[in-house]
């Protein structure tokens, strides 16, 4: 039918400087790719799928100088996924990555079990696997909202990303090796230089949580882990272990390093779960509380010209599904319901859209999600302040934790006064200007929410 | 005779059945050296620190050796590497000295090939005096004080909740 789309006649329809150009070596853009369409034409098979020359800027960046992170582009980004090569990294080893020969892996299963194992990669393989889209999320993402330097939903909420993750339930590895009565701990741990570790509840493993060898139906990246991991639905980034070796079960907490020296602000009283460290009380605010962020139009985004826009954004939460994002076109005066986009997934991305007039004049758009427990996402002036669990209002406002995990741990009555973490879950605000450009107006906030910077304690 | 056989195979793959999952035969049971061998992690409670001894006067030297390069002079470092002393430092926010004592142990000296460093090669010694050291630095243990299994997870940090034993007795 198009016969002729591609054939000679076509190029020269369609991009009569191209046909030249190909063979002179084609017209330069200002970004350095060769203008217009063309064809490649291939001498055998073509091994792996390639980005097109016009999408190759769309990349992982730094943001803060430090070259062992790097933040997934969301702004250039479609519906829920996140492809592998562009799934975000954080790391404390300064760029150590260890490059692991699968056929020397070994996970070992120990502690307070009745069958210690050791298992190889095959063996893992061998085993019932399960498939689940979930998102990961650093504990220090969104923490750069207020940083003037900060331009991008890649710049301020990189450290997200959603995948389908492959891999044996780590219920199913626990009940092979038996569980002693009174574990009711684990910790995994990294075959990495650094050996992080990071304790997690035992309801946690036999809820949701995966050993997991593939990532959006490959093998797992070498960044995000290769050859296997641990993937704990909807917790900080940090737990969710790569290059895991070792489970070990244990009777409490383990305090790794990274559970003692920070992430810890957004538990109650101060020093936070130092608190509970030590003691059975460990688990629940280790979960990502309800977020959202328009994707576009956003930072760094230029509306050419007023007329319909279709507006898009993620929402995500560590306590379920979404239920609801509402999102303002006029900086919170009116609110309007987006429509969620299929599928919507406990603890995944979930993508919503809402068509947009824009007038031409000054728009500060924000979203504001809220998930099945019915938390929603806070304002800057509600978290804006010392974490404070016996304030009413905070409570309130962050809401309680009420995860059957605190509540078996602690018992009711604290659980109802401990803030769940919100902090880093803050409103983000999209300014678009009369010229069409799109800016962070949040950085003009951070003198009034002084308090709540001086306060955080999060390294990355 | 024959019965013998007979009992030991029988026993050999009741074994056997034990040293794998037992719903799908697969894997090896590691021997109890194994598994402690590999198993570096030290909880609160200490219960997995090994036999050994160190004061943060026996400390000091290791530490000028192994460590000062990265973590500066008596750990006040300044730039890219974490400060082990003074107001910037962090390890006195830990709750517990065991993560201190696993750290170290882990996880440094970080690899230098140029100068031969690399983690995993301390021996519990020397951890228990570097240990020593960053707390002795850092005012929460005397210079001549021993840290050992038994001592070192008695120690108490200053940023340990007060309201720890309430909410969560040990
Ligand atoms: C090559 C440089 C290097 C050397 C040598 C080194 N370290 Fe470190 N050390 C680091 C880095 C980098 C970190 C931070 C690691 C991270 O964030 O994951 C660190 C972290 C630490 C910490 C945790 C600090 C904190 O703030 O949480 C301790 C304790 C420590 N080192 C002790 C030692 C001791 C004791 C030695 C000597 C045996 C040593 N280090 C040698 C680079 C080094």
């Amino acid at each position: 039918m198009n016969k002729n789309k591609y054939g000679r006649r076509g190029f020269l329809k369609g991009g009569a400087a191209l046909v030249g150009g190909l063979a002179a070596g084609g017209i330069p853009t200002a970004s350095g790719q060769e203008a217009g369409t063309r064809l490649i034409h291939d001498a055998g098979i073509r091994p792996l799928g390639e980005v097109s020359r016009f999408e190759r800027k769309i990349v992982r960046r730094g943001f803060g100088g430090n070259i062992a992170n790097a933040l997934t582009p969301h702004q250039d980004l479609h519906g829920i996924i996140t492809p592998s090569e562009l799934h975000f990294i954080v790391n404390h080893e300064n760029g150590a990555t260890p490059d692991i020969d699968p056929r020397q892996h070994r996970l070992l299963i120990h502690g307070m079990v009745d069958r210690p194992v050791e298992l190889t990669m095959d063996d893992i393989k061998l085993l019932p696997s399960v498939s689940r889209i979930c998102f990961i999320e650093c504990n220090g993402n969104s923490g750069s909202q207020f940083d003037k330097d900060a331009v991008t939903v890649q710049d301020i909420h990189g450290r997200s990303s959603c995948a389908e993750w492959t891999g044996v339930p780590l219920s199913l590895l626990l009940k092979e090796v038996g569980v002693k009565p009174g574990a009711e701990w684990l910790i995994g741990v990294a075959a990495d230089p650094g050996r992080h570790g990071h304790s997690f509840p035992m309801s946690k493993a036999m809820d949701d949580a995966i050993v997991a060898y593939a990532q959006n139906g490959q093998a797992l990246r070498i960044e995000n882990g290769y050859p296997l991991r641990l993937v704990l639905p909807g917790w900080s980034g940090r737990i969710n272990v790569k290059w895991l070796d070792r489970i070990k079960v244990v009777d409490e907490p383990y305090m790794n390093r990274q559970e003692s020296f920070a992430y810890m602000e957004q538990a109650p009283l101060g020093m936070g779960a130092y608190a509970f460290a030590g003691a059975k009380a460990f688990g629940f605010h280790h979960e990502s509380f309800t977020k959202s962020v328009i994707t576009y139009p956003s930072g760094g985004q230029r509306l050419a010209k007023p007329g319909m826009y279709q507006i898009s954004g993620l929402a995500w939460s560590g306590g379920g599904a979404i239920r609801k994002v509402e999102v303002t076109a006029d900086d919170g005066r009116s609110w309007k319901e987006a429509e969620l986009q299929a599928p919507v997934l406990s603890r995944a991305f979930t993508r919503f859209t809402l068509g947009w007039k824009w007038d031409g004049g000054e728009a500060i758009l924000k979203s504001r999600s809220t998930d099945e427990r019915g938390n929603v996402q806070p304002t800057p002036e509600q978290v804006g302040g010392t974490p404070n669990p016996t304030s009413p209002e905070q409570v309130a406002v962050w809401g309680a934790d009420t995860s059957a995990t605190c509540r078996n741990l602690l018992g009711d009555d604290l659980c109802s006064r401990l803030p769940v973490r919100a902090q880093r879950s803050i409103i983000q605000s999209w300014r678009v200007n009369r010229d069409g450009n799109v800016t962070n107006p949040m950085p003009a906030m951070a003198n009034k929410l002084a308090a709540f910077l001086v306060n955080d304690t999060h390294e990355h | 005779m024959r019965w013998l056989g007979l009992l030991v195979i029988t026993l050999m793959a009741a074994s056997e059945g034990f040293a794998q999952l037992p719903t799908f035969n697969l894997g090896r049971t590691p021997s109890a050296d194994e598994i402690r061998a590999q198993d570096i992690t030290v909880g609160p409670s200490g219960k997995e620190l090994p036999p050994g001894r160190g004061t943060a006067k026996e400390g000091a030297a290791i530490f000028e050796k192994r460590c000062a390069h990265c973590h500066g002079v008596n750990g006040a470092a300044e730039g890219q590497f974490p400060s082990l002393s003074g107001a910037k430092a962090r390890v006195v926010n830990y709750p517990f000295a065991t993560t201190i004592w696993d750290f170290i142990n882990s996880a440094m000296p970080r690899k230098v090939p140029d100068i031969g460093t690399r983690e995993g090669t301390l021996t519990a010694a020397e951890v228990y005096s570097l240990t020593a050291f960053v707390l002795y630095r850092n005012n929460i243990v005397k210079e001549m004080d021993v840290l050992d299994a038994t001592s070192l997870p008695k120690v108490k940090m200053p940023k340990r909740d007060p309201h720890l034993d309430k909410v969560a007795p040990r």
